[in-house]
């Protein structure tokens, strides 16, 4: 497994006569989350009679989706320093418009997903606006867009859960191919899409630098406010996939869909080793926090760990990620 | 802060002339009257959360009712925020309102803004949420339900559906929420001895979290380990309802059961997805605080409590039920 160029470029500057020491630490700096995620792996299988077996694996990738899909956009957006706090209003907002107009479209199921995929832009258009000409910080932009679409959710149907969808926009939710469940599908196809993006494309290149010194990054001649503005719509897009995603397997959208999402995606994100002052960051890493993440959500339940504790080792997780990042940075 | 005190008092100025201008038209109007007699009531009602759906369709069944009474409403939304409640309920006192119609966020902490209301002598009603055993707060009237009963029906149906009892999945909404907490414990305290709680999750009322940690008990528990799953609302346990379908399960749960008796729990029962829900009649309710209050103001005595009966919706019934 490959890390990401940064990290690697900081690593070979600090690597004068690497001692035991430093290798150590260098190697627990590159695979913390994974060596975590292997010994999470490890410790559920013997713990958990029923969690290595293929129906509850494929449970979990399932149920990880959604928040997988809304993560690799989340991933463009802090690397280049933001952040979006309106994903989950976002989700709350595409699966209504997708939930109202999908029982009644009958066959044609590009209507509910265009429309769907189109709110989520237009909020990321609408941060970008913010950010980029409003020069307004990104934390505050998109608490403000977050309202806003939550506010739309809530507005298009009073409050009300809209609920019963066709057969054919359930099964974006609901549905497989072969044996693999169409959200997973959804989601390994977004994060190889959003890998090459961003580590073979020179637009890949320019998210890095202008996390890495925007001031810099203008001089270069890059242009920062495309860029930027390319990321808010990807973030905007891939959240309104989720809440589609989303209505579609629950049969229904309630308003307040996608509630504190936001902070399960971050999470995710920094656990995947993303840093909140940009410039670090790979869709890899992401993928494992997200992985990471549902595991543990899944393997509690399956142990009958009180739901009192469940926030809290989510909580422990994040500490501990974020510890390691800085360590490793140190 | 300056310049905000200023302008609140500019408001209420503003607010107080704006009152005396309607007072004197409307004092105008009623000799014109020929119906006479009417005054013009305007009612203040905080709803803790106007994103909940059964709220929302509360708060139009108690517009619908203020247009027949012939009553004003002003709605306020304390947005599940005890600060929030309190100012909104310091709003409507500005306003002037001849009474305040409140659903309490919490039976301990909203008692100060109740006590408010009180103090600004200004009559006040409270709204389907209780106060805690002891509290000190001097309404007119409570309207609503118990949320203990919904629970204690619940349990009552499951004893007798399954006299041999069985093992129970329990979908918790919020815990320490006063609805989460009395609807458990009533169900708690009923349910007979030969059932069991093998697994209990929080789901905090949403669809989503009742399918995902369905999705995972139904991994912990096989076919024939589970005999009925009981949820705090329908929305969790429609979720949970629909792990099970898409697990290929609904036959081997012999019951699911939520609270509220939302259209979708409605259909779900139709389907044979969920197998019963206890409704609670919020619309109901609502209409009713509406129409005490109006009778209190004209003059007339009122009860200290109207409750309201929750409804068992089965399979034998649903059809009076659906839309």
């Amino acid at each position: 497994m490959s890390t990401n160029t940064v990290a690697v470029m900081l690593r070979e500057t600090k690597q004068d006569g690497p001692s035991p020491a430093m290798r150590v630490k260098h190697f627990v700096g590159d695979y913390g989350i994974l060596i975590i995620f292997a010994i999470v792996l490890a410790f559920l299988s013997i713990a958990a009679p029923n969690f290595l077996t293929l129906d509850n694996l494929v449970n979990v990738v399932r149920q990880s989706s959604i928040i997988g899909i809304i993560a690799l956009g989340m991933t463009f957006i802090m690397i280049t320093a933001g952040i979006d706090l309106s994903v989950g209003s976002v989700v709350g907002l595409a699966g209504m418009v997708f939930a109202i107009l999908a029982p009644s479209s009958g066959n044609a199921l590009w209507i509910p997903l265009v429309a769907g995929l189109g709110v989520g832009l237009l909020v990321g258009f609408l941060s970008a606006a913010l950010v980029v000409w409003g020069r307004v910080l990104p934390f505050l932009a998109t608490l403000a867009t977050m309202a806003v679409a939550r506010t739309a959710a809530l507005v298009l149907t009073d409050g009300q859960v809209v609920s019963g969808l066709s057969g054919p926009a359930e099964w974006l939710g609901s549905g497989f191919i072969g044996p693999i469940p169409v959200p997973v599908i959804l989601f390994i196809v977004a994060a190889l899409l959003c890998d090459f993006v961003l580590s073979r494309t020179k637009f890949g290149s320019h998210v890095y630098a202008i996390g890495g010194n925007e001031e810099s990054s203008k001089k270069v001649g890059i242009s920062v406010n495309r860029v930027l503005f390319t990321v808010y719509l990807i973030g905007g897009g891939l959240a309104a996939m989720g809440g589609l995603v989303l209505t579609a397997r629950l049969d229904g959208a309630a308003p307040t869909a996608g509630l504190t999402y936001e902070l399960q995606v971050i999470a995710a994100v920094v656990i995947g080793g993303t840093s909140l002052f940009g410039g670090v960051g790979t869709i890899r890493g992401t993928v494992i926090g997200v992985l990471l993440l549902g595991v543990v959500m899944n393997g509690m339940n399956l142990l009958g760990v009180s739901s009192y504790y469940q926030q809290g080792v989510q909580g422990l997780i994040l500490a501990l990620a974020v510890l390691l990042n800085r360590w490793k940075s140190d | 802060m300056n310049m905000r005190r200023r302008v609140s008092t500019v408001a209420a100025l503003f607010a107080a002339s704006a009152l005396v201008l309607t007072g004197c038209s409307n004092g105008g109007s009623a000799s014109d009257d020929a119906s006479g007699g009417d005054e013009q009531y305007d009612i203040g009602v905080v709803v803790l959360d106007l994103q909940d759906p059964d709220l929302a369709h509360m708060v139009e069944a108690m517009e619908a009712s203020a247009e027949e009474e012939g009553v004003t409403l002003h709605v306020a939304d304390s947005k599940k925020d005890v600060a929030s409640e309190l100012n909104q309920v310091e709003d409507l006192l500005t306003r002037q309102v001849d009474a305040v119609i409140m659903q309490p966020l919490d039976g301990e902490a909203s008692q100060n803004a109740a006590n408010r209301v009180i103090e600004a002598g200004v009559p006040l009603f409270i709204l389907s949420t209780e106060f805690a055993d002891g509290a000190d707060v001097a309404y007119e009237s409570y309207i609503g339900v118990d949320d203990t009963l919904a629970g204690v029906m619940q349990a009552e149906y499951l004893n007798e559906q399954l006299p041999e009892g069985g093992k129970i999945v329990f979908a918790a909404g919020i815990y320490g929420a006063s609805w989460t907490d009395r609807r458990k414990s009533g169900f708690d305290d009923t349910i007979n001895d030969n059932f069991e709680i093998v697994a209990e999750f929080q789901a905090k009322g949403s669809r989503d979290e009742g399918k995902r940690n369905m999705e995972d008990t139904l991994q912990r528990f096989g076919p024939g380990e589970i005999d009925a799953v009981v949820a705090n609302n329908d929305e969790m346990a429609i979720g949970a309802a629909s792990a099970i379908k898409d697990a290929g399960r609904t036959g081997d749960i012999a019951e699911v059961i939520g609270v509220d008796g939302t259209p979708p729990a409605v259909a779900a029962i139709e389907a044979g997805e969920m197998t019963a829900t206890v409704r609670q009649d919020s619309a109901g309710q609502g209409e009713e605080a509406v129409r005490v209050v109006h009778s209190f103001l004209k003059g007339d005595t009122v009860e200290d409590r109207y409750t309201l009966p929750f409804t068992l919706i089965t399979k034998e019934n649903v059809a009076e039920f659906a839309e």
